[in-house]
């Protein structure tokens, strides 16, 4: 994080330095493990950004002064991040003093990782995927919620006949690496009575999905919903109806995404993380009020998106945001209940767990604001 | 190429031995969570306790890879032949040969996979279609660098195309035909991990996108290394064939990537 106003500690920075090059000279120690590694688009580090996590959180705010901040997508923009975006294009986060930028990473898991290195200040990713990342050191927790209601589903042409949960032995879907979807299929085979063995799985790439089961190489996908908008839009243009199996609808109920921070920052700048909490929920309610109105931010940022098709994600995005709980509490805060239970599934099902995540360590309700609701 | 000395081979061994010691103390020194940088001790651990599931997968890329490669080869010289004794066929052939080059494999690679399936034929042809491009021209600037007064002389004592072929393009473009193997075995192991990075259940690069998304970067280090092994032991075995076949032409043949 980049506070314009004071200069950036020494010590914090020669520390992060020092990281930084080792970071940078340890994978290229060698065996041209270097070269295998950007090969693979993927050093194990993220690059180091000038602009952002260059100094360390514990920084008062400065008054008056604007602080730059980045906030991280989950993965690649589409019309469920009109909640960020609209705080930067509607005021609420410039009222706060922050000016965001906005970047995105590949999946919740590298969120998390990129947020625990301090490449962006805040992130959005799964629940799940930031319990995993704990207990693989990344000091990072979740301090605010958007996806309420369990997104995790199966989505397929109706054809291929996956209407109830039992339908899916026997058949292939296709799914990314570490798909949230993918990752609870036991433990929704449990609850629901169907062998998990019996589905078999091909991994690709996100994009690969949609076209990968209307080529007949799949029957369905492992998919958050958000996607629903754009499988039914591909399913009108051949004539196909598409179907979706909600894990929600069939027991099993747990948080999705949320907004991840470090320890160090909500430790040592409680004040700011709990401003930017505040300035977001007030940007939710606002898109929450005025839907079209903050798809077109979402437009405005990615003129290349369907505005249909963004429009109808965003609307998917507010319906699993305002659910019994959010009317009773308010936009951002958690209930020990429902995340006890995410968690009791999550490490029922991540079993190799590199050590054990204690149920109080990856989230907190302590910066999130109370009562932030819609104007109705 | 000059003969590797034992004392030069002392040397690189203590020097990757001492560069994973400082790499391993580093780690422990600054305490580099895992996620970001694991120890060598760790990515050893991760590798050792499950070796056999490493072997398999490096089994799979090694064999697309392979495929891959040696289509290309097959493919490549063909193609230099045709561009390098019919003009029609060059004016045909370059263009496609060209634009197959310039388009960005990891953009085409998702459509591949759907049109050809998620299996091995998918990761062999991207294989095939990076490695391609160095094959054909490296064999045709070869077939091209025939000396000439060789040529003449083949037609001077009446000798046919083929001999013409046969005895002096062939042999003469070998040392150029190897400077573009041994460019072409590596970026057939990359197009493989392209191919396997976009789709399929098996691979080196299948798990490197299974240990990403779990955050497991010992998996990952472990399968950039044997990945990295498997491209070098494939390069050594294309030297080794250069020197078996062309000796005579192994120094030029060094020479000729820095000058293309």
């Amino acid at each position: 994080m980049t506070d314009h106003a004071s200069p950036q500690p020494t010590s914090a920075r020669g520390r992060r330095l020092t990281r930084r090059q080792l970071l940078a000279a340890a994978p290229g120690v060698g065996l041209g493990v270097a070269t295998a590694g950007l090969l693979a688009g993927c050093t194990p580090a993220p690059a180091p950004k000038p602009a952002t996590g260059s100094a360390p959180a514990a920084q008062a705010p400065a008054q008056g002064r604007v602080r730059d901040i980045t906030f991280l997508l989950d993965v690649t923009p589409y019309g469920k991040h009109a909640f960020y975006y609209a705080g930067q294009d509607h005021g609420e986060f410039a009222r706060a003093g922050f000016n965001v930028k906005f970047a995105s990473a590949q999946g919740s898991g590298d969120c998390v990782r990129k947020v625990a290195a301090k490449s962006a200040d805040f992130g959005l990713a799964d629940t799940g995927a930031t319990i995993l990342a704990r207990a693989e050191g990344a000091a990072a927790k979740i301090a605010f919620m958007t996806h309420y209601k369990n997104l995790m589903s199966v989505l397929s042409p109706k054809k291929n006949g996956i209407a109830k949960p039992a339908d899916l032995e026997g058949k292939t879907i296709a799914t990314t690496a570490g798909d949230a979807s993918l990752v609870m299929l036991p433990a929704f085979a449990k609850i629901n009575n169907f062998d998990a063995g019996k589905v078999q799985t091909l991994v690709m790439d996100f994009p690969s999905k949609l076209p990968a089961v209307q080529a007949g190489r799949a029957s369905g996908s492992f998919d958050y919903y958000t996607s629903w908008p754009t499988w039914e839009a591909a399913g009108k243009k051949q004539n196909e109806e598409m179907t979706a199996l909600l894990y929600a609808d069939f027991g099993l109920d747990m948080y999705n995404n949320g907004i991840v921070v470090t320890d160090d920052t909500l430790r040592g700048d409680p004040e700011m993380a709990k401003a930017f909490f505040q300035a977001l929920a007030e940007a939710i309610a606002w898109c929450v009020q005025d839907p079209d109105a903050a798809n077109a931010i979402t437009l405005k940022y990615n003129p290349a998106l369907d505005r249909d098709i963004a429009r109808r994600e965003l609307q998917v995005a507010i319906d699993f945001l305002m659910v019994d709980e959010v009317r009773r509490n308010g936009i951002g805060t958690m209930s020990e209940d429902k995340m006890r239970q995410t968690y009791q599934l999550v490490i029922a099902n991540y079993t190799d767990m590199k050590r054990p995540v204690d149920f109080n360590e990856f989230w907190t309700t302590e910066y999130a604001p109370r009562g932030v609701l819609p104007k109705t | 190429m000059t003969a590797i000395r034992p004392r030069e081979v002392v040397t690189a061994i203590v020097a990757i031995v001492v560069a994973i010691g400082l790499w391993e103390a580093a780690v422990r020194l600054f305490q580099v969570p895992d996620f970001l940088v694991p120890a060598p001790s760790a990515i050893w651990q991760e590798f050792a306790s499950r070796a056999d599931l490493y072997a398999t997968h490096t089994w799979v890329t090694f064999y697309e890879t392979l495929i891959g490669f040696l289509l290309a080869v097959l493919l490549g010289i063909v193609a230099a032949i045709a561009i390098v004794y019919s003009r029609p066929l060059q004016n045909v052939v370059y263009p496609v040969i060209l634009v197959l080059q310039i388009v960005p494999k990891v953009a085409v690679a998702p459509l591949l996979l759907i049109w050809v399936g998620y299996g091995l034929q998918s990761k062999a042809l991207i294989a095939l279609l990076v490695a391609f491009f160095p094959i054909v021209i490296s064999t045709a600037t070869g077939m091209r660098a025939a000396d000439p007064e060789l040529l003449d002389l083949v037609k001077v004592l009446n000798g046919s195309r083929w001999q013409e072929f046969v005895k002096i393009r062939f042999p003469y473009s070998l040392p150029f035909i190897f400077s573009g193997l041994k460019v072409a075995i590596t970026l057939a192991v990359i197009g493989a991990i392209i191919g396997e990075f976009v789709g399929g259940n098996e691979g080196l690069g299948y798990l490197i996108v299974i240990a990403n998304a779990q955050l497991r970067t010992a998996m990952s280090f472990s399968s950039f290394i044997l990945l990295s092994l498997m491209g070098l032991a494939l390069f050594a075995a294309v030297v080794v064939l250069e020197r078996l076949i062309v000796p005579w032409g192994v120094t030029e043949a060094e020479e000729i990537p820095t000058s293309m």
